[in-house]
């Protein structure tokens, strides 16, 4: 039955629905409000529904008072306070503040977005004055957490502020009292036993790139004094053994790593998951070359097109369920993160998905000159020679820099609820927009999602995961299950007692 | 080097030139308002070099015509596919500022609050208190939130009955 065929305009008691969208998904409709619920529903059932036809004591019309689909059932104060817990993130400021110490780097990755120079090149090191004040500036968050992510170039060559970030971040948190923790990004090529002990003593939670077994990722990551698989994947036993030692239970702490996708890449979605299997990782993200940087410059011997890469996708998610099956327990995260918004009704604050975005009010981007940017990514325009996304410096308020015309367009740009396309999708309450891949791929902050690759990418994701959920196999939903089970990380947080 | 001309009824190609690597469109006037015209035009400025025209001969419906020259060379194929997405980009702004109309409150109310709660604004006193599903807020003893009109509606209806045959 066509949708022509369903839904007979004239015979629409739109009153007595609330508001919604629908596509097609198997042989059934998917239906979700702008609340996060949804359900499935044959083209018949489509029909009674939206002609308001259903009657209590029916399957149908419970399930559609369950999903919260019929006006008259809803219950607004209880819809009311399901929206401000899910929306939590509108309430405070930045959580994530992500510290660029260096643009000094030993790799010469083909794809990095940063802009990296020579190990010499030590005056692009960010200083002590300028760390200090960027802490300070990060504790004034209205958000009671403050997570500072160190990235670079490579982080660990301008160790000394690392360690001062640090310990000044943990001597202010004594009087701030906010859920403070550190991560770090690193090639781990200037790791050492010291160094390893410090950051596990202060709780630092490790991140690193892994592209997969050793020919990928050596010929990407260059790396002039050796192999960087073996470095890395060394570093990575030595570290995850050195959680379990500690007590620690080696199902949830490990090594983070990531691989980003690159066309060679693209038909080893085996090879690639193996490797992280081999390694002891229990999750892997499978990160899409972004337009950003060298990988903008790089994307002719690397770059793909959004239908090899949701190709390359789908293969490797079947893979990791299919280990799943055979008792080998891994994720792919980011089906994991969209599959707790839909099946566990959650948010977990995932920047890229969430409306408003995160740039500026979600996360804020310190390069090692003082200037700030509103993500990650702005500084990645930034690298590229456009300062559209500097916001500030650290010498500028706080309050200037969260209520700047800037920020305001970036929320305002940010927003479903103001984009062709996103108002009327289905998948609106669980995704969300990036305004600066909007505006390097498109020109504006606003983009166009109807040819975008970022809504191609994720509505193609979500067609995919939804057509799982719609089949419900229950083998599938009990690993789903498994994949959106929250666990949080506390020993990564640091003690909120005075020191 | 190919060059087409064409009539322009709604939003044509007028000419297109290898050679110079310029496309002109022909755009109804009237069928676009001119800030979306603008806004479109913009986000073509760092790949191309673009001029807007109008052409209001006598007798008939006048003409935005927008002048598209790539900074790069640009060859035939990728002219049409500048002018298909030139075109696509007028759509799309035009669309978007029909839903901001339509959406305009909700997406002011949002965006305030995100930015209020980023700067300390409105942190509400609970806020901590994640697991808190109080909903105090919308109480509304005094009926402020009650409509005027239902508000006073009552009274002012009270003698219809009477007046009814």
């Amino acid at each position: 039955m066509s949708l022509a065929e369903v839904v007979q305009l004239s015979k629409v008691k739109a009153d007595a629905l609330v508001p919604f969208n629908h596509r097609k998904v198997g042989d059934r409709y998917l239906l979700s409000n702008d609340f996060g619920d949804h359900t499935f529903v044959t083209p018949k059932e489509f029909q009674r529904f939206i002609q308001a036809e259903t009657r209590p004591g029916e399957e149908l019309h419970e399930r559609l008072i369950a999903t919260n689909l019929l006006a008259e059932h809803v219950d607004v104060k209880l819809q009311a306070a399901r929206w401000r817990k899910k929306k939590q993130y509108l309430f405070y400021g930045p959580t994530l503040h992500a510290f660029v110490l260096t643009h000094r780097c030993n790799h010469g990755c083909q794809y990095c977005h940063s802009s990296i120079v020579g190990m010499e090149r030590t005056d692009t090191d960010m200083s002590i004055e300028t760390a200090e004040r960027a802490v300070d500036l990060a504790f004034q968050t209205t958000s009671p957490g403050v997570s500072i992510e160190f990235q670079g170039g490579e982080p660990l060559a301008n160790w000394e502020v690392l360690q001062h970030i640090v310990e000044y971040s943990r001597q202010k948190n004594a009087l701030a009292g906010k859920a403070l923790s550190f991560s770090l990004v690193t090639n781990l090529s200037l790791m050492d036993d010291d160094k390893l002990d410090y950051l596990l003593d202060r709780k630092v939670q490790l991140c690193t790139s892994l592209d997969g077994p050793a020919d990928l990722h050596d010929k990407i990551r260059i790396y002039k004094q050796g192999s960087s698989h073996e470095l890395v994947t060394g570093w990575m036993r030595k570290i995850n053994q050195r959680y379990k030692d500690m007590g620690l239970d080696p199902n949830l702490y490990r090594v983070e790593a990531l691989p980003t996708i690159t066309r060679p890449a693209l038909t080893r979605w085996r090879d690639i998951v193996d490797t992280y299997v081999s390694v002891g990782c229990r999750a892997v993200f499978m990160r899409k070359l972004d337009p950003f940087g060298f990988a903008a410059r790089s994307a002719k011997t690397l770059g793909y097109s959004m239908d090899d890469f949701v190709a390359f996708y789908i293969n490797a998610v079947e893979y990791i369920i299919e280990l799943n099956k055979q008792g080998t327990q891994v994720m792919e995260r980011h089906a994991a993160i969209m599959l707790a918004k839909i099946l566990d009704d959650a948010e977990p604050n995932y920047l890229d998905l969430r409306t408003p975005g995160g740039a500026c009010i979600g996360q804020i981007g310190y390069a090692p000159d003082g200037s700030i940017y509103s993500s990650d990514e702005g500084r990645f325009v930034a690298s590229m020679g456009d300062e559209m996304f500097k916001l500030g410096t650290v010498n500028d308020s706080y309050d200037h820099l969260m209520t700047n015309a800037q920020t305001r367009a970036m929320v305002m740009a940010g927003l479903n609820d103001g984009q062709p396309d996103c108002v009327s999708c289905v998948y609106k309450p669980w995704c969300g927009q990036q305004v600066e891949y909007n505006y390097k791929t498109q020109g504006s902050l606003h983009g166009r999602m109807r040819d975008s690759n970022w809504c191609k990418k994720h509505k193609s994701i979500f067609d995919y995961l939804m057509a799982k959920v719609e089949r419900g196999d229950p083998e599938e939903m009990r690993i789903f299950e498994r994949w959106t089970t929250n666990r949080v990380l506390d020993h990564f947080l640091q003690e909120r007692a005075p020191l | 080097m190919t060059q087409t001309t064409g009539t322009a009824t709604q939003h044509t190609i007028e000419t297109c030139n290898a050679a110079t690597s310029t496309v002109t469109l022909a755009l109804e006037m009237g069928l676009y308002p001119t800030e979306v015209l603008y806004g479109a035009a913009y986000i073509f400025i760092d790949r191309a070099f673009v001029l807007l025209d109008k052409d209001e001969g006598q007798g008939r419906i006048g003409r935005w015509l927008v002048h598209l020259r790539g900074k790069t060379p640009l060859d035939d194929q990728q002219l049409r596919a500048l002018s298909g997405e030139f075109g696509n980009e007028l759509l799309s702004q035009a669309l978007r500022r029909k839903i901001v109309k339509q959406n305009q409150k909700l997406i002011e109310e949002i965006t305030t609050q995100a930015i209020a709660g980023a700067a300390g604004g409105t942190l509400p006193t609970d806020f901590l208190a994640t697991d808190d599903d109080g909903m105090d807020f919308l109480d509304d003893p005094l009926g402020i939130a009650v409509p005027w009109e239902e508000k006073f509606k009552k009274k002012k209806d009270e003698p219809a009955p009477e007046a009814k045959p």
